[in-house]
């Protein structure tokens, strides 16, 4: 790109994400990891010639081996030879000698115009960034007024006023990549200022200055200078532009971009005189880019793309055969009638981690839901209750792989099945809703087009037919004046509405099977009782099982027929609801139920699980839960803990037979 | 949409206001007495007052901003200090030669970008990431008038495909026209195209890992179709902000590659009017553009429109 | 009323957020977030402030704390009118009424160690040497149940529940007398979240701290305060202990919020119910509120003369309030 865009640099601020799931902070980390490895290969020969280009300018007069003003009237455009490296111009002059001279402008150049930016860009962001209100409001105006200007414009404007040469030019391109500047340093500061820790250091006393200096520019530091690096890649190119023009550097003076224009001259003549300028400007103009993103990437809190990475859609890469020595929980699973809706056998899931070794998130999880039956997933954030779900239908992120004996749908199984069949079994036989229903439809479609859509494509209906079975689809989840509705677009619903219309999509092709990832989490209670009584009533209508996932017990008392309970990667409990709550078998289940606040009265303190969940890669080999368990012995800690599958409410505890725990009150 | 339309035209007059302000009030910052620079040196000091006194240099600064600025309305943006053509005219003369080069810049910085960053976000990592990801790279790194001389070197010198400089209006000959576009308009457009590359990669990457992509997926609609038609949507609407910004940037690089080109455009009556300091040229030159810019931001705020509900007025 | 002077006394409080008006919108939007909240907080007591999004609870507390103009009424605090000091606390008011927010993620800078998020107050209130004020945060961080090798770490080096107690650590560094918790446990695992109630019901008990508790989830207000307050579209609805407004709940509002909540007991929640379906119904847009009684369009007994005027608080004796007009007839008198 060319000549004057002020806006080369690193778009809008970040905005904060609330913390994902573990699984996909460590494909974050990876992700990171490996840009920034990449990024780190470049970066050596990237510093080389930036180095290169500060020596050359520093030492250019005892470097060069001609002066660069040296005119030889008898060798004009000579070809690279042993007198004269690069060749000759026009004049006869030593075209290394004013190659190297131009770095000195380069130098010069990108000293002026950078310190005209940054000292009136930074400080004026900044300021009408935390100040608001007008202040903010006419700087603005100007700056757009300014922007909506082709630089190359705005810095003739400026140069007509203060009249051609080097510095006078770097005033003007300094005054237009102010704008950036302070666009930058306005924008992250808004974004800043609203930020939690903003306002808590504002609770503790702190002052505008402190809350600026302390709390502000630490983070923003990071993506400014980004924006310096980006905007001296600019410079660099916009002043070998204006010196082309005839609007910077005079000749005889050598710079890169009056090079160029002598080159442009005598191009039918003696093209080789373009090459060597050209190249100079581009080699470091890459340079200084890729060390910008270098820069970017390496920034642990992302400037530009954050790599939270949610699923990008995998299918199944290979389906675990257990064909070497079955393993150990190939087993006949008590209770698994032949028409279950889902039937889940020893699933895996893991990640490629950093290290190497790959890093397991799920481990042996069996499961199954029959048909017209509500299963509860529970467990707290990490334990890979969704990966669990996700697998199910093959969308596991990407880069995990999922691995199974068998993971039957409706009778199919989806672990050996080919990308095709699959597609084709997600929708009508198993479909999913999740917990942020305003974020899981597409803001840029109507609703009712987003429902006809799937009943076009995978039930073969007509325009007309799909957009009439759509209304139903919205009456039947009590969306009022559904005909209207239709017409709506997601962000003019509110919470419970979207996750009613999220409902009569996932039901739109009656699935079998209905995986629910934290349908209610997100919604208020007097929404969320709505919602649990819909699902209800559509599952009684449509008798589809129904694979539920929650972190909330009381969620699960209320709509679960069984509930497997999920710590660390594994199930370590399984059983009918009324039996799990009044008998857990689980150490971590009578955690669990006594530390809903519910439990305890004012006064008695909850009782609370000690410690953390460990991460993935942190799990200990014996009992996973034996760490913070009050009844762990050291057997517990031996070895890997069965999971006892020969009661019907199954635990994954050796004490289990022993141990009388506490259930619900 | 015609709502929309109306709301943002009506927002985009203060701008131009601010615009003309701006550029009437700078370039009155002028220092030296112009009615000099148009005389010449040998003139007698009556001559200068003469010629001060025509071009209306007298009045106060207001006055002549009013005046200028209801000339304007009117579509008279004054005459040249150096050799009395109407500002209006010879800007309106040379307009259509900038504007058809930068749009089609437009088409191959759209046609190479978008392409390019599609097919890099599809398979993150992967070669074709990497191949398109290098290549915006360097395509961001080459100064246009440079790649403008080497396209002129090979494609027009040695091999005669195009030719090496002039321009042939559209209305003369389609044929020709093209012919002469050609070169001056992937000069000019690699550059974009760049970065567009970059933005809707970052962009597609983006929305391929949201929750409606993933529900999409979830329900049974293939790759494909997820990419193209929910995905494509959503990642447009950063992509339009960047183009619309690009449009300027293109609009400015044309006076540069124009020079490269020998066309006869907006690019050779800028630089001849900033070196003359004449100042009505220079204000028209820089007004023109800014309707032009603002005409295309106005048509990018309709396709975000279109691509964003939300952006939609209720 | 307690017989005991309040720390806190929040008397009809209105909060009104206008949109900016724009060239398209010249008539102001204006959002009535808070619409004559008036409570009380006896020292060393919690006052659970209870509601579903949009409610108004945090904006209260937000007013509390300075962060948000009240339009008008009173937010007395130790006798003196907070809405009179425009958001510019003296430094021994900032001392006295600290905060804990919702997202423990984000209420700690990423770039800055344990020792200056737990120490800034310090910095700023209390000139403090080098000796004293690293002992100061040890002491802290042992308080909320960490350790001093903490101190040198970030914060996205610890674990939600860690990262809230070192929230709690940095708001009890002045050793404050009112805790403004702002939803303090939503964002954590049910099993930390029973520990951070725990780590904030013993610092009450050790400090005598008074609490204004603010939280959608009616069982962790129920377990951790001593009065609740039940807040919708702006208004407190119904106010009075915690256990008989629990056990009773006397606002058609409240008993709607009580039912919908599930208990953890599959046997009781079952019978609850099996009552039988009942329909919530849709909250209204904060920009449009209804008429008179705020709730009517929900409300199952809704009547003519609830479109009217906003019910008046209705004393039920045994210090509950409930703002219904069901109990004009047999309350005792009439507040406000």
């Amino acid at each position: 790109m060319t000549l004057v865009s002020p806006d080369s640099g690193p778009g809008a601020p970040p905005a904060s994400r609330p913390g994902a799931g573990a699984a996909s902070d460590l494909l974050g980390s990876r992700q990171r990891f490996a840009r920034r490895f990449f990024a780190k290969r470049a970066v050596i020969p990237a510093s080389l010639i930036v180095l290169a280009v500060l020596v050359a300018g520093i030492f250019a007069p005892w470097l060069a081996p001609y002066d660069p003003l040296d005119q030889s009237l008898l060798d004009t455009m000579q070809g690279p030879s042993w007198e004269h490296w690069l060749g000759t111009d026009d004049l006869g002059r030593d075209v290394l000698s004013r190659l190297i001279f131009g770095a000195r402008i380069v130098l010069i150049a990108v000293a002026q115009a950078m310190t005209v930016a940054v000292v009136i860009g930074v400080p004026i962001g900044l300021f009408i960034g935390y100040m608001g209100g007008w202040w903010d409001r006419i700087v603005m105006r100007v700056v757009e007024a300014v922007i909506s200007v082709p630089g190359i414009m705005v810095v003739i404007v400026i140069i007509t006023v203060l009249g051609t040469g080097l510095t006078k030019a770097m005033i003007a391109l300094g005054l237009l990549f102010s704008t950036a500047f302070l666009r930058l340093a306005r924008g992250l500061v808004i974004a800043e200022r609203e930020e939690l820790y903003v306002r808590a250091a504002r609770v503790v006393g702190a002052g505008t200055g402190r809350i600026v200096r302390k709390q502000i520019l630490p983070n923003i530091a990071a993506p400014l200078i980004v924006q310096f690096t980006l905007t001296t890649a600019a410079v660099l190119l916009a002043e070998a532009g204006l010196s082309f023009l005839g609007l910077a550097v005079q000749p005889p003076d050598a710079s890169w971009g009056t090079m160029l224009t002598t080159a442009s001259r005598f191009i039918n003549l003696h093209p080789w005189l373009a090459l060597p300028p050209g190249i100079a400007i581009a080699l470091v103009v890459l340079a200084v880019n890729l060390l910008g993103d270098a820069i970017r990437d390496s920034i642990g809190r992302g400037v530009g793309e954050t790599a939270t990475l949610r699923p990008a859609a995998r299918d199944f890469s290979a389906a675990g055969t257990g064909a070497d020595g079955a393993p150990a929980s190939q087993r006949e699973r008590t209770g698994v009638p032949s028409d279950a809706a889902l039937v889940i056998s020893s699933l895996d899931v893991q990640f490629p981690s950093p290290r190497g070794v790959p890093l397991t998130v799920v481990s042996d999880v069996s499961l199954h839901v029959r048909p017209g039956e509500t299963l509860g997933l529970v467990g707290e954030s990490g334990c890979g209750k969704s990966v669990t779900a996700m697998a199910v239908l093959g969308l596991v992120p990407e880069p995990g792989a999922a691995t199974a004996e068998a993971i039957l749908v409706g009778g199919q199984d989806v672990a050996a099945m080919s990308r095709r069949d699959l597609q084709h079994i997600r929708g009508t036989q198993a479909a999913a809703i999740f917990q942020d229903p305003t974020t899981s439809l597409n803001p840029a479609f109507r609703i009712g087009d987003q429902l006809s859509e799937i009943l076009r494509i995978k039930r073969g209906m007509t325009r007309k037919a799909s957009r009439r079975r759509a209304v139903e689809l919205l009456e039947m989840v009590g969306i009022p004046d559904a005909a209207a509705r239709a017409r709506a677009f997601p962000h003019e619903l509110s919470g419970g509405m979207a996750q009613r219309v999220a409902i009569a999509r996932a039901l739109s092709c009656e699935p079998k099977l209905l995986i629910a990832d934290e349908p209610t989490t997100a919604l208020d209670v007097t929404v969320q009782a709505e919602v649990l009584a819909l699902l209800r009533d559509l599952q009684r209508e449509l008798g589809m099982g129904m694979l539920f996932i929650t972190h909330d017990l009381a969620v699960v008392a209320d709509i679960c027929d069984r509930a497997a309970v999920m710590y660390a990667g594994e199930i370590v409990e399984e059983a009918e609801v009324t039996e799990l709550f009044a008998n857990p078998r689980h150490p971590y289940t009578e955690g669990l139920l006594g530390a809903v606040p519910q439990a305890a009265h004012r006064g008695t303190a909850l009782r609370a699980i000690p410690g953390v969940v460990p991460q993935p890669g942190e799990w200990p080999t014996g009992c996973r839960f034996a760490p913070r368990c009050p009844y762990s012995t050291t057997q517990c800690t031996a070895a890997p803990v069965e999971i006892d599958v020969q009661h019907a409410h199954q635990a994954r505890c050796v004490r289990a037979a022993e141990l009388t725990l506490d259930g619900a009150e | 949409m015609l709502k929309l339309a109306a709301q943002r035209l009506v927002a985009l007059v203060p701008l131009l206001f601010i615009v003309s302000l701006l550029t009437f009030s700078i370039t009155d910052l002028l220092p030296g007495n112009p009615a000099e620079l148009i005389v010449g040196d040998d003139a007698t000091q009556e001559q200068v007052d003469l010629v001060h006194e025509r071009l209306g240099l007298d009045q106060p600064w207001p006055q002549r901003y009013w005046d200028w600025l209801t000339n304007a309305l009117g579509g008279d943006l004054g005459t040249s200090f150096f050799n009395s053509v109407e500002v209006t005219d010879a800007v309106l003369l040379r307009l259509p030669v900038t504007l058809s080069l930068t749009l089609a810049a437009v088409v191959v910085a759209l046609f190479i970008g978008i392409g390019a960053g599609l097919i890099a976000a599809l398979r993150p990592g992967g070669w074709t990431d990497r191949a398109a990801t290098a290549g915006a790279t360097v395509g961001q790194a080459l100064p246009n008038f440079w790649l403008a001389l080497i396209l002129a070197v090979v494609f027009a010198v040695k091999i005669r495909w195009f030719p090496a400089t002039g321009y042939t209006p559209l209305t003369e000959s389609p044929g020709a026209w093209l012919r002469s576009i050609t070169l001056p308009a992937i000069a000019l457009g690699v550059g974009a195209a760049a970065i567009l590359a970059r933005q809707t990669r970052s962009a597609m990457v983006g929305v391929l890992q949201t929750d409606y992509v993933r529900a999409a997926r979830a329900q049974g609609l293939s790759a494909r179709r997820v990419v193209l038609k929910h995905a494509l949507k959503n990642a447009m609407l950063p992509v339009v902000t960047v183009l619309a910004f690009q449009v300027t940037v293109l609009l400015g690089g044309a006076i540069i590659v124009e020079q490269v080109f020998a066309v006869n455009g907006l690019g050779s009556l800028a630089v001849t009017a900033v070196r003359r300091q004449d100042v009505p040229l220079v204000q028209g030159v820089v007004i023109i553009s800014v309707i032009v810019v603002v005409l295309v931001q106005l048509a990018t705020d309709l396709l975000y429109g279109y691509l964003n509900p939300k952006a939609r007025p209720s | 009323m307690s017989s005991t002077e309040p720390l806190l006394a929040v008397g009809d409080l209105f909060v009104t957020y206008r949109s900016p008006r724009s060239l398209f919108h010249l008539a102001a939007v204006d959002i009535h977030a808070v619409n004559g909240v008036s409570f009380d907080i006896v020292q060393g007591q919690t006052l659970g402030l209870v509601g579903e999004s949009g409610s108004g609870k945090s904006s209260t507390g937000n007013t509390i704390l300075g962060m948000v103009q009240a339009e008008s009424g009173s937010v007395r605090f130790d006798g003196i009118d907070l809405t009179e000091l425009e958001g510019k606390y003296p430094p021994e008011i900032r001392r006295d009424i600290q905060a804990v927010f919702q997202d423990p993620a984000s209420s700690l800078n990423p770039s800055m160690v344990i020792a200056d998020i737990v120490g800034e107050p310090l910095d700023i209130h209390k000139n403090l040497d080098k000796a004293a004020r690293l002992a100061a945060c040890e002491e802290l961080l042992e308080l909320v149940g960490l350790s001093r090798e903490h101190l040198e770490r970030k914060p996205h080096e610890f674990s939600g529940g860690q990262r809230q107690r070192i929230a709690i650590a940095r708001a009890l560094a002045l050793r404050p007398r009112l805790l403004i918790l702002d939803e303090p446990v939503s964002a954590l695992d049910v099993s930390t979240q029973s520990q951070v109630i725990n780590l904030l019901e013993e610092l009450q008990e050790q400090l005598g701290l008074t609490y204004l508790l603010i939280a959608h989830d009616l069982a962790v207000v129920h377990h951790a305060s001593d009065r609740i307050a039940v807040m919708y579209l702006g208004s407190i609805v119904e106010e009075g202990p915690a256990e008989e407004l629990y056990a009773e709940p006397a606002h058609p509002y409240t008993q709607a919020l009580l039912a919908a909540v599930p208990v953890a007991n599959p046997v009781r929640q079952r019978e609850r119910r099996s009552g039988g379906r009942r329909s919530y119904g849709e909250i209204p847009s904060p920009l449009n509120l209804p008429s008179g009684c705020p709730y009517r369009t929900r409300c199952p007994h809704a009547h003519d003369a609830c479109m009217e005027e906003r019910p008046p608080m209705f004393d039920l004796g045994n210090d509950r309030r409930v703002a219904c007009v069901l109990y004009a007839g047999d309350s005792k008198e009439i507040i406000r």
